[in-house]
């Protein structure tokens, strides 16, 4: 009987002295994350300190669906940024909490990492900070952030999950984090033009062939915006959507009067997925957005000179848009992976 | 010979080198160090707290009452009488409506300082750097509450200023409108000089009140009229004239 104590009270003694020990050497508790990422894709840019791991991407992915961002717990940033959607809104401007009405249409959420900035006028430079305006704007989740912080850090899954993906309390830093790193691993790259453009020529038709080489032709000078693998340079331009706009823009945030009713160019991956268009949503389908660049647009003094009456066939809008189509990934838009 | 003259030079060097920093301690009183705190507060007008309850008449009859002051304070540095300048903490504050802001310095090189100078506003570098990264007590944290980063155009609000104005036809006496005053961005950091007359001797624990004349805030500007509100990028105009206000209504003691 007293041998058994002493063996008990040497096995505590041992678990004690293990367990110190644990705590001076880090456990590799999380494991790295791989991004795959697609033929042709740069490496992604990712920035010192969020690593892509595993439980950071969980925890990222459970933050994007948890409604507790918002200030009454109605919305989560997957309210209006639908997978099957790319990530994008079906409406033109998405609902806040109390159905609240923002000024911008929902943009889809792909390949993000590459941005340079966020958001249509670029006030924003990384994910993390941008996690920051939608919890706060009034027309979105109208929450204060230290309270979303505080209500999210008292789920013991988050505390539990936070301590191994960052070696800290679930807090403001945690929250920013994870979701930057779970945004970053919404990657898109495997459309019907991919394969095309990997070799394989079947995987677009001849319409949409024909829709390409108008894409890139100079006449019509789509890709010298919506140009290299992710379909935009990021820059920002006036594409003669109306002669006067409500939404000012770039000049938002840089106050330089040339950057006046301008906004960054969107990807067109994925976007016959991610109707209605443009900044406000006014445009609702992709054919209509093909009219519009026909038809040369409205007569803004900030229009970029490509922008102008291209006199298209009926069978170069038809091509057009069945190679717009063939920009559709569905395998990341059913890809469990990003699911709910 | 020639080691003498070295041997000599390096003499002579030590000797100058020696007169001059005893020289220099003289003229700084170095003996030591004493031990200050820098407290900021807002007034109105010169000798008056401010008061956030308080309706106060402005120009052309228009009550208006302010709810909030609130702004930056980093790179704070003393002047010495010799125009050395000693920087004071290294830190930000964050100065707010009412309560007690302070800077504190325990070892303040003892000297006789005739000068404050700080500036109202965050350096470029702090200003588009990750505050995600900090702490929720910081006072440069943008999850600490108080306001002061703009979630969308990354940086810090310099200054803020809110209230209400009575924005009837008539003036009534109603405050019922909003007047903002939100300065930020690089180009909007300000220094103020102050002249102050501090001696400051081993030891010693003096102290240095920093007062914002909030009444100061509304020369040039028509709370009247319709250009009472300024993000700083929608309305650089009245943020100017703001900025301009403000950097010369402080006053020390």
């Amino acid at each position: 009987m007293g041998k058994t104590k002493v063996f008990i009270g040497i096995c505590l003694i041992t678990a004690l002295l293990a367990t110190g020990c644990g705590k001076d050497e880090l456990e590799p508790l999380d494991a790295p994350y791989e991004l795959n990422l697609p033929v042709g894709f740069p490496p992604m840019p990712v920035p010192v300190g969020n690593e892509l791991t595993v439980k950071r991407v969980e925890l990222g992915k459970m933050l994007f669906f948890d409604k507790g961002m918002s200030r009454d717990s109605t919305v989560s940033c997957g309210s209006c940024h639908l997978q099957t959607n790319a990530f994008s809104d079906v409406i033109a401007i998405s609902s806040g909490i109390e159905g609240r009405k923002g000024m911008r249409n929902s943009p889809p959420l792909f390949n993000l990492g590459y941005h340079p900035y966020y958001f249509f006028d670029g006030g924003v430079p990384t994910l993390e900070l941008q996690v920051l305006a939608p919890v706060q704007d009034v027309n979105e989740m109208d929450h204060d952030f230290p309270l979303a912080v505080e209500r999210l850090a008292q789920n013991p899954r988050y505390q539990e999950m936070a301590r191994i993906a960052y070696n800290r309390e679930f807090d403001a830093f945690v929250l920013t984090r994870a979701l930057g790193a779970f945004e970053r691993t919404l990657v898109s790259g495997n459309s019907a033009y991919d394969q095309y453009n990997n070799g394989q020529s079947s995987a677009l038709n001849e319409s949409a062939k024909r829709g390409l080489a108008l894409f890139q032709s100079e006449r019509l000078s789509c890709s010298g915006c919506h140009g290299g693998f992710n379909f935009t340079d990021y820059s920002f331009k006036n594409n003669g959507l109306a002669e006067v706009y409500a939404d000012s823009g770039r000049i938002r945030v840089t106050a330089v009067e040339a950057d006046r009713d301008k906004f960054k160019v969107p990807s067109l991956r994925n976007v016959a997925l991610t109707a209605p268009y443009m900044h406000d949503g006014s445009i609702a389908s992709l054919a209509q957005v093909v009219e519009h660049y026909n038809s040369g647009g409205a007569n803004n003094p900030q229009k970029d000179e490509r922008i102008k009456p291209l006199n298209l066939t009926a069978q170069e809008k038809s091509d057009l848009l069945e190679f717009l189509n063939a920009l559709s990934d569905y395998e990341f838009t059913t890809n469990a992976a990003f699911a709910e | 010979m020639k080691s003498i003259i070295n041997n000599l030079s390096l003499l002579l060097f030590a000797f100058v080198a020696i007169v001059s920093t005893t020289s220099c301690e003289k003229d700084h009183d170095h003996d030591g160090t004493g031990h200050m705190h820098i407290y900021f507060n807002n007034r109105y007008g010169l000798t008056e707290a401010l008061d956030t309850n308080a309706v106060k008449t402005g120009t052309n009859n228009r009550d208006f009452r302010i709810n909030k002051v609130q702004y930056y304070v980093s790179n704070v540095r003393l002047v010495g009488h010799d125009g050395n300048e000693v920087p004071f903490s290294g830190e930000y504050l964050l100065v707010k409506t009412n309560g007690v802001n302070e800077l504190e310095m325990e070892e303040l090189p003892t000297g006789h300082y005739t000068q404050l100078k700080f500036d109202v506003g965050v350096d470029s570098v702090t200003n588009h750097g990750d505050p995600s990264l900090l702490d929720a007590e910081s006072d440069l944290s943008p999850t600490n509450n108080s306001g002061m980063f703009w979630s969308w155009n990354s940086g810090y609000i310099f200054f803020m200023a809110e209230g209400l104005v009575d924005t009837n036809a008539t003036p009534n006496g109603t405050v019922d409108g909003p007047w903002i005053f939100h300065v930020g961005t690089d180009s909007y950091l300000s220094t103020v000089s102050i002249d102050i007359d501090k001696q400051v001797s081993e030891g010693s624990h003096p102290n240095i009140n920093v007062y914002l004349n909030t009444a100061a805030l509304f020369s040039n500007v028509d709370l009247g009229g319709a250009d009472v509100i300024t993000m700083t990028m929608n309305n650089m105009d009245l943020a100017t004239r703001v900025k301009t206000n403000y950097s010369s209504a402080f006053t020390a003691e």
